[in-house]
């Protein structure tokens, strides 16, 4: 980390040990993010807005606090970057829609004042897909400041819906970034964007202050480096909240920790998707399979995924925004998709969520049991590489449909449904590159509470590998 | 129903639009009518007392 510029490519660890020890300034690191954020950032349509001075200033304090011996630990200097659906008292919060555009809280959302307790500096407020994509967009043009840009090929989308968390740390803007899921909006920008993205257990990490799309869906989690990185996080931010009565105590460490993992691959899980996608899962495979016992072929409970999590979305996120919707206020919303999702939204049956929430329910006891023999379930992140800026999402990669059965259920979007579904949490680690250069991801399912497990067999697995130190060519 | 409560705020386009939309939901509704349910299958998210 010799080079200015690659300063932010670094692991949190490394950064942390050269500030504690006096090696680099706080300071030089958070200008060096503003700068990049300022010029990278906003090409990239990452960033909706800096904080500019505010950032400064709290760099020169924790240098002055670090100076002093009071060192906070591993985040103490660091900087980073919020999906703006965090409330910040000093920031407008847009949840990405204009509508929203000015939108002002006057409290910090419980995970900003973590982490500034934890001494991590906020250095901007960054892009996502307009009201997180709650209302059924089909194409990359969804934000108000337009389409999140793939730094590894700025024709193509960066994911959602925490698009600028996924391109602002794959370009090295800052050093991670703080996203939300509510169905995939961790896991898909980290695939698409080749960095490291953690979905926690659906209430480990506290939402206040947190933009409701669906209440028992929301997640927030870190996208950094490494799985390093995303536990360094994620033990800063994690915890009960009386402002969240959806959030408990994290378990100890070594109550879960496991040495040798079994780790579980659904049938057809690399069939069906890009061919690049499918090798790198292979390679992946032969990787995981010298850390754990890895079974293939194994069968998923049959259960309607798609339509349940799609129900759930589109009733809670209707509810969510009603009055956006019945004032007409989607008219304003960038993506045509949005223009009436919310409509259609409103007129889902309440019977159907009642029927997707006992469906949700019934997923349980199978799910429960598949985990009794494994530890862990492993897939692709997503079935392709990022989409490309302009194209209907359905209709982006028409190829994978030749020969595919009508009847198909994709385990790669089943593993991601049903992981939200019942709160567990997944991983997603950046595990080579297809086509166009354009990376690609392997996630990983855990039980719930069982976060650990995937950090540790992350972090074991990118000491194997080096796809994570990857950066793009030109940042 | 969504031509008389949301009409006001959508062009032909839209509305076109929304028709599809709907026409999704419906066959998504009949995906979730086809998983079998017992009278007694309760939700996922639960109602409890809280004792004041």
């Amino acid at each position: 980390v010799s080079e200015p510029t690659e300063l932010l490519f670094a692991s949190i660890r490394e950064l942390a040990t050269r500030i504690r020890t006096g090696q680099l300034s706080p300071v030089q690191l958070v200008e060096l993010s503003l700068k990049r954020l300022d010029s990278l950032g906003r090409q990239l349509n990452a960033v909706v807005t800096l904080a500019g001075q505010q950032a400064i200033d709290q760099a020169r304090q924790a240098e002055q606090e670090i100076g002093k011996g009071r060192y906070r630990g591993l985040l103490h200097g660091i900087p980073y970057g919020a999906k703006d659906l965090l409330a910040t008292k000093s920031m407008p919060t847009t949840w990405g829609a204009a509508p929203f555009r000015d939108q002002q809280f006057d409290f910090d959302a419980t995970v900003i004042r973590k982490l500034s307790e934890a001494g991590a500096i906020l250095t901007a407020k960054l892009s996502m897909v307009e009201l997180a994509g709650g209302m059924g967009y089909r194409n990359a043009d969804a934000s108000f400041n337009g389409p999140g840009l793939n730094p590894w090929n700025v024709d193509f989308w960066s994911g959602g819906s925490s698009s600028g968390p996924g391109s602002a740390v794959a370009a090295g803007l800052v050093s991670f970034a703080i996203g939300s899921e509510t169905v995939g909006s961790i896991i898909t920008p980290s695939a698409f964007c080749g960095v490291t993205g953690l979905r926690p257990t659906y209430g480990l990490v506290s939402r206040h202050g947190a933009m409701a799309l669906c209440w028992t869906l929301d997640k927030l989690g870190p996208m950094a480096r490494g799985a390093d990185d995303c536990e360094i996080v994620l033990k800063a931010i994690q915890g009960p909240d009386p402002e969240d009565h959806t959030t408990f105590k994290a378990p100890s460490r070594r109550a879960v920790v496991k040495k040798r993992m079994r780790i579980g691959i659904p049938k057809d899980a690399a069939n069906y998707v890009q061919p690049e996608v499918a090798r790198n899962f292979t390679q992946s495979m032969v990787v995981l399979s010298d850390l754990g016992e890895v079974a293939y072929s194994v069968a998923l409970p049959t259960f309607p995924y798609g339509p349940v999590a799609g129900t759930i979305v589109d009733c809670e996120g209707a509810s969510a925004f009603q009055e956006l919707i019945e004032s007409g206020g989607l008219r304003e919303l960038r993506a045509d998709a949005d223009r009436i999702g919310g409509y259609a939204g409103e007129l889902v049956p309440a019977v159907d969520y009642l029927r997707a929430q006992r469906i949700r329910e019934k997923m349980r006891a199978p799910f429960q049991s598949l985990f009794e023999k494994f530890d862990l379930l492993a897939a692709p992140s997503r079935p392709t590489v990022a989409l490309p800026i302009g194209a209907d999402f359905t209709k982006a990669y028409p190829e994978l449909e030749k020969g595919r059965p009508s009847d198909f259920v994709s385990p790669v979007g089943s593993l991601i449904q049903v992981g939200n579904l019942l709160g567990y949490p997944a991983i997603s680690l950046p595990n080579g590159f297809g086509r166009l250069g354009l990376p690609t991801g392997l996630q990983l399912l855990a039980r719930p509470l069982e976060e650990q497990n995937l950090v540790s067999l992350g972090a074991e697995y990118q000491r194997r590998t080096d796809f994570h130190k990857k950066h793009p060519p030109g940042y | 129903m969504a031509r008389d409560r949301f009409g006001k705020f959508m062009d032909e386009g839209q509305l076109k639009l929304l028709d599809e939309r709907l026409a999704e939901t419906e066959a998504r509704s009949g995906k979730l009518r086809s998983f079998k349910l017992n009278n007694a299958d309760e939700l996922a998210v639960d109602f409890r007392v809280v004792r004041a």
